[in-house]
């Protein structure tokens, strides 16, 4: 009852803006690097952790719960971040979309999670050092642990649940990545890797952060 | 008088065309185009994403050799003649670490490759004459051969290299078949053919084979 009221008064300035609504709130920290096509869209509170890559043409949106991406998270090119962003591909995809519109968290990528081209990230939670793969989608409400491989074009269905270290191939079959699970020094070298990995964007990506602050 | 103005018209169509033929969409999107070659006749189509901005920063080795051109903007992305990039593909080059470094490598796509809509390639090279169906996934420094055929909705996986004259298919992909003899060859009488057929819809070109009526009746 209390909820409705407090978004109202923001709801006829939405719809006065063009397509894109910019967010209510974006919290960008300005360590991150975001490319100059990059959008983030939605009426609901962005936040952008310390050096976050957001590449060009990828979207974030928070069209309809939040949206928090954590240190060193990674998002490339038309990849989507953020619930029923995705429109009518991903939302009419699993069917579950609009039901779960009403009570979705909204979607929280751990630390350096990499989510690749064009893979569609709606879920609640995605843990530490996952990587989502090209063309793959997390349905709603999904929860992902830490370390997982998404390969591509997989598609997790809504309200599911990956225990850490999980592989997802082929066609949605899974397996334990006992390797990462038994050494906690291969993960130390990836998250590493990872943070080079940043360091190759800051240089080769014209960085429009500023825009934003 | 009604010349100039219709020559007016043509940069408002859907492609600019450049002088050695390529025809690139308007609606194409293309970061880092100092890094990006097209061997001429190439198509991209619409929403096409093109990731030159992401290039090789490691200097070259012989350092000596490579000063005498220091202002030459390294290639990331080069892709040959009479090659088609359908509607919504992203081309990005590979990237691994080497030496403690996370680099960037060039890719390379040869002549006469048919890239089918929706397909994100990270190759380090593909060769010519290659049939790529729609929604494929090519990751990071797959290398194909020539002659090959990838069926729709493959994900060829990272380092795969697929031999010359298969058809592959699967998530991840495997070796299905062979192309076999005859791959590329347009059935019954090409030659005149070919000329009498090209005005009509899509029948100048056959997969794998010359792509060159294709990219003409591309507008």
């Amino acid at each position: 009852m209390a909820d409705p009221p407090t978004r109202r008064p923001t709801a006829p300035t939405k719809r006065a803006s063009t397509a894109l609504p910019r967010p209510v709130s974006l919290a960008i920290d300005p360590s991150a690097i975001i490319a100059q096509h990059a959008t983030l869209t939605g009426a609901h509170p962005i936040t952008v952790g310390p050096l976050a890559v957001l590449h060009p043409y990828c979207k974030v949106a928070s069209t309809a719960a939040p949206v928090v991406l954590g240190q060193g998270c990674v998002v490339f090119e038309r990849a989507v971040v953020g619930v029923g962003a995705a429109g009518a591909g991903a939302g009419g995809l699993m069917g579950l979309g609009r039901r779960e519109e009403g009570r979705a968290s909204g979607v929280m990528l751990g630390r350096n999670v990499v989510v690749e081209t064009g893979a569609v990230v709606e879920a609640a939670e995605v843990g530490e050092g996952t990587v989502v793969e090209a063309g793959a989608r997390l349905g709603v409400g999904a929860v992902v642990g830490k370390f997982c491989t998404i390969t591509a074009a997989t598609v997790i269905p809504p309200n599911s649940h990956l225990p850490d270290y999980t592989v997802v191939y082929g066609v949605s079959e899974r397996r334990v990545d006992t390797t990462m699970q038994a050494r906690p020094d291969l993960r130390e070298t990836k998250m590493l890797m990872h943070g080079k990995q940043i360091d190759v964007f800051r240089k080769l990506i014209p960085n429009n952060v500023a825009k934003y602050q | 008088m009604s010349r100039p103005a219709a020559r007016k018209a043509a940069p408002k169509g859907e492609y600019i065309e450049t002088d050695s033929g390529n025809k690139v969409s308007r609606r194409a999107t293309i970061t880092g185009t100092a890094h990006i070659t097209l061997g001429g006749r190439t198509v991209i189509q619409a929403e096409v994403q093109l990731r030159g901005d992401l290039h090789p920063t490691r200097p070259l080795p012989q350092s000596s050799a490579g000063s005498s051109r220091p202002d030459v903007p390294p290639t990331s992305i080069s892709i040959g003649r009479c090659t088609v990039i359908s509607t919504g593909c992203v081309i990005k080059p590979p990237s691994r670490v080497s030496r403690g470094a996370v680099h960037y490598y060039p890719m390379k796509v040869g002549d006469n490759v048919f890239i089918g809509p929706g397909t994100t390639i990270s190759a380090i090279s593909i060769s010519s004459h290659v049939h790529v169906g729609a929604n494929v996934v090519i990751q990071a420094f797959a290398i194909i051969k020539e002659n090959v055929k990838i069926l729709p909705n493959t994900v060829v996986p990272a380092h795969m290299v697929i031999p010359s004259g298969s058809v592959v298919a699967g998530r991840p992909a495997r070796v299905v078949g062979e192309v076999g003899e005859g791959w590329g060859v347009s059935a019954g009488g090409a030659g005149a053919g070919g000329l009498g057929t090209a005005s009509g819809a899509g029948t100048g070109w056959v997969e794998g084979g010359d792509l060159r009526e294709l990219v003409r009746a591309i507008k």
